[in-house]
């Protein structure tokens, strides 16, 4: 135990996890392994006292010094719209289907959106897309409350700007969705076995030669979002890994692959 | 105020103090967490004066609504990182962010070479300078400038793949010599 611990710290998952840069799931995950193992919760503390050491002498944009908008932020009225609680995944009631058939609600709407806004605003088309990217980021815990009158979630991914890919393995089969203009990647999990207890599948994509890690991902939750991936992969894998995932994937820990395809 | 050994306290005594209106909370938690939220706006928000906005909005947020957080939920960090990205997201998406985009290209500011002065200013700094320069770089584009890791490969040519364990051995070299 001692040493699955050791690896998920020496993972890196820690250090992305302080730069904001895991999923929501990914994130959700490092919290609850902290809450269980002390040392985790101790390494992240370590990383956090070290960083704030450095920040003095980090160049580049800083905040503001709190002296500078004290008075402002002491000053202003109570904000209208609602804070987003945390989620607490070990509580969370309602079945995991709806997480995944909320999100591509979200999905459908966005995307319906972004399509009608391109039509009008051509000269505006990137810029729209990757707001409503990050809007979707937003409302995916937002629908989770509003699950009713949800539509297929294969109709949206099957959509313009989609490239999918089918990854497949021994009783596996995931399609893989990269988004060619927001570098944002989705699956859709059909058949995939339940891993032990303290394993989780990650999903890695291969570009020019070199696997980048797209995230861990749970067996049980049918539509996820992974890692945004920038650039086109020649194709994706996904392997079998301590929770928390690997830093560098291993060619026996192979579960499944496939290539992505033009839409 | 008393002294503060670790961050659990430090959490555990700014939250009292939030808890119960005390203004002095606001100035230890902008103290804690300012630098590690602000590069996670800024690669939301690709605009540093808009990121700024962005801070002071969500630590408005903060001081009326602490009530809300829940530490058996997740950590305050993890608190504060959602109400930060759900405020950056906002701010994408207003009217005044979009007529900005419009008007302009380039929007990340670019990588800036270590001001020697100012890491001659104090004893950390000195500390710290004893860190290899690529390790510095590592950490400043990874924490405080908002970069991505393909961002930071490409700019510094190395291979993607090595992005991460990278950034843990500068962070680990850091920690030895703090």
């Amino acid at each position: 135990m001692k040493e699955d611990l050791q690896a998920y710290i020496e993972s890196g998952i820690l250090e992305m996890y302080l730069q904001g840069t895991l999923s929501a799931a990914e994130h959700a995950e490092v919290d609850r392994m902290a809450r269980l193992h002390p040392e985790i919760q101790a390494e992240i503390e370590a990383i956090q006292d070290a960083l704030r050491a450095f920040a003095p002498l980090a160049t580049g944009p800083k905040p503001p010094e709190w002296s500078a908008i004290r008075e402002a932020v002491m000053s202003a009225p109570a904000p209208e719209s609602p804070v987003v609680k945390l989620a607490a995944p070990a509580q969370v009631l309602l079945p995991r289907w709806v997480w995944a058939v909320a999100a591509m609600l979200v999905l459908s709407l966005s995307a319906n959106l972004w399509l009608g806004y391109r039509l009008q605003r051509q000269s505006d088309q990137v810029a729209s897309l990757q707001n409503q990217a990050l809007y979707m980021q937003a409302q995916y815990q937002a629908a989770f409350e509003a699950p009713q009158n949800l539509p297929d979630p294969t109709f949206v991914l099957n959509g313009d700007g989609f490239l999918p890919a089918e990854v497949t393995g021994d009783q596996a089969r995931i399609m893989v969705y990269w988004h060619e203009d927001s570098r944002r990647l989705f699956l859709h999990i059909h058949q995939l076995p339940t891993p032990p207890a303290d394993r989780q599948y990650q999903l890695w994509a291969l570009i020019n030669g070199v696997m980048v890690n797209a995230g861990v991902f749970e067996h049980n939750t049918q539509m996820q979002e992974l890692r945004r991936v920038d650039k086109r992969a020649e194709g994706f894998v996904i392997t079998l890994e301590p929770r928390g995932g690997v830093p560098t994937p291993s060619a026996e820990s192979v579960k499944a692959r496939g290539s992505l395809t033009n839409a | 105020m008393p002294p503060i050994t670790d961050s659990i306290h430090r959490d555990e005594y700014l939250l009292s103090l939030l808890v119960g209106r005390d203004e002095r909370g606001m100035g230890l938690l902008y103290e804690q967490y300012a630098s590690l939220l602000y590069p996670i706006i800024l690669r939301i928000v690709r605009d540093e004066a808009m990121s700024q906005d962005v801070l002071q909005e969500m630590m408005v947020r903060v001081w009326h609504k602490i009530h809300l957080y829940e530490p058996a939920k997740g950590s305050l960090f993890t608190w504060l990182l959602h109400i930060a990205r759900h405020a950056a997201i906002d701010k994408t998406r207003s009217r005044d962010y979009l007529s900005r985009q419009r008007s302009r290209t380039a929007t990340m500011p670019g990588y800036q070479e270590p001001a020697a002065a100012e890491a001659s200013e104090t004893h950390l700094a000195e500390v710290i300078h004893h860190l290899p320069e690529h390790q510095r770089l590592l950490i400043n584009m990874a924490f405080f400038e908002g970069f991505t890791h393909e961002e930071i490969a490409a700019r510094l040519d190395i291979p993607l793949g090595t992005i991460k364990s990278r950034i843990r051995s500068a962070i680990q070299h850091l920690r030895n010599l703090l």
